[in-house]
């Protein structure tokens, strides 16, 4: 579901507005690269510490 | 297009659909069949909740009650399936098999069905149902379905697909 709870967290935000989405899922990190290019969204920056994948989205 | 009853086929198609929809797509869910049951609130007790005397006119959206009949409320007694309780396609073993698999979906951390609906339905997916069927299910679309639906017809349908990029029948 990261899909639709960044679809979610997003609406609240206005543009240039930074998100940090955190995950655990194997396909985290893919998902979440498709989602900003499908809407064209920046991703600032990347990073796993251990099993938890952070990016960080620019709306 | 959701045609089956299943919790496997409607699982897929609302994943789907809430995920596209969250990707920027605008999606439209259509309903027909037993498709309906996956949107439908448990109807409760007694097994049939309105007796529809013939002729009269309590019908709403979609509804012809001219032309119900009795068996009508024998297939009502006897699809007893809502959001909340759809059998598996396969290896349903009575209910043990969707048991089974939300205990699973559940230690994942996955969205059930009624999430999955509301979010579905919160990010602004359309939904559509089937007339004919609304109609042969007496199923009344005001009352008996969690999500606000309209009652469209193979007409509609074809706009639809016609306008859009994908198409899934599942």
């Amino acid at each position: 579901m990261p899909l639709v709870r960044m679809a979610e967290a997003i609406t609240a935000m206005q543009p240039g507005q930074v998100l940090k989405v955190t995950g655990d899922d194997p396909f985290f990190e893919s998902g979440v690269r498709d989602y900003c290019l499908a809407r064209g969204y920046d991703i600032v920056g990347a990073s796993s510490d251990g099993r938890a994948i952070t990016v960080l989205i620019r709306v | 297009m959701l045609v089956s009853g299943s919790l496997d086929h409607a699982l897929v198609a609302f994943e789907i659909a809430a995920g596209m929809q969250a990707m920027g797509m605008q999606i439209t869910m259509w309903f027909a069949l037993l498709g309906i049951n996956s949107i439908r609130k448990s109807a409760g007790f007694p097994l049939v909740r309105r007796g529809v005397p013939k002729g009269e006119l309590v019908g709403g959206a979609g509804r012809n009650t001219g032309t119900d009949t009795a068996w009508q409320q024998v297939l009502q007694a006897a699809n007893r399936y809502h959001s909340k309780r759809l059998p598996l396609s396969r290896l349903n073993f009575l209910g043990a098999g969707p048991w089974l698999l939300r205990k699973i979906m559940r230690k994942k951390g996955m969205a059930e069905l009624p999430g999955l609906i509301g979010s579905a339905a919160a990010l602004g997916v359309r939904f559509r149902v089937c007339q004919t069927c609304v109609d042969t299910m007496a199923c009344e679309v005001s009352e008996d379905l969690v999500v606000d639906v309209e009652v469209c017809g193979v007409s509609r349908y074809t706009l639809d697909v016609r306008d859009s990029h994908y198409n899934a029948v599942i």
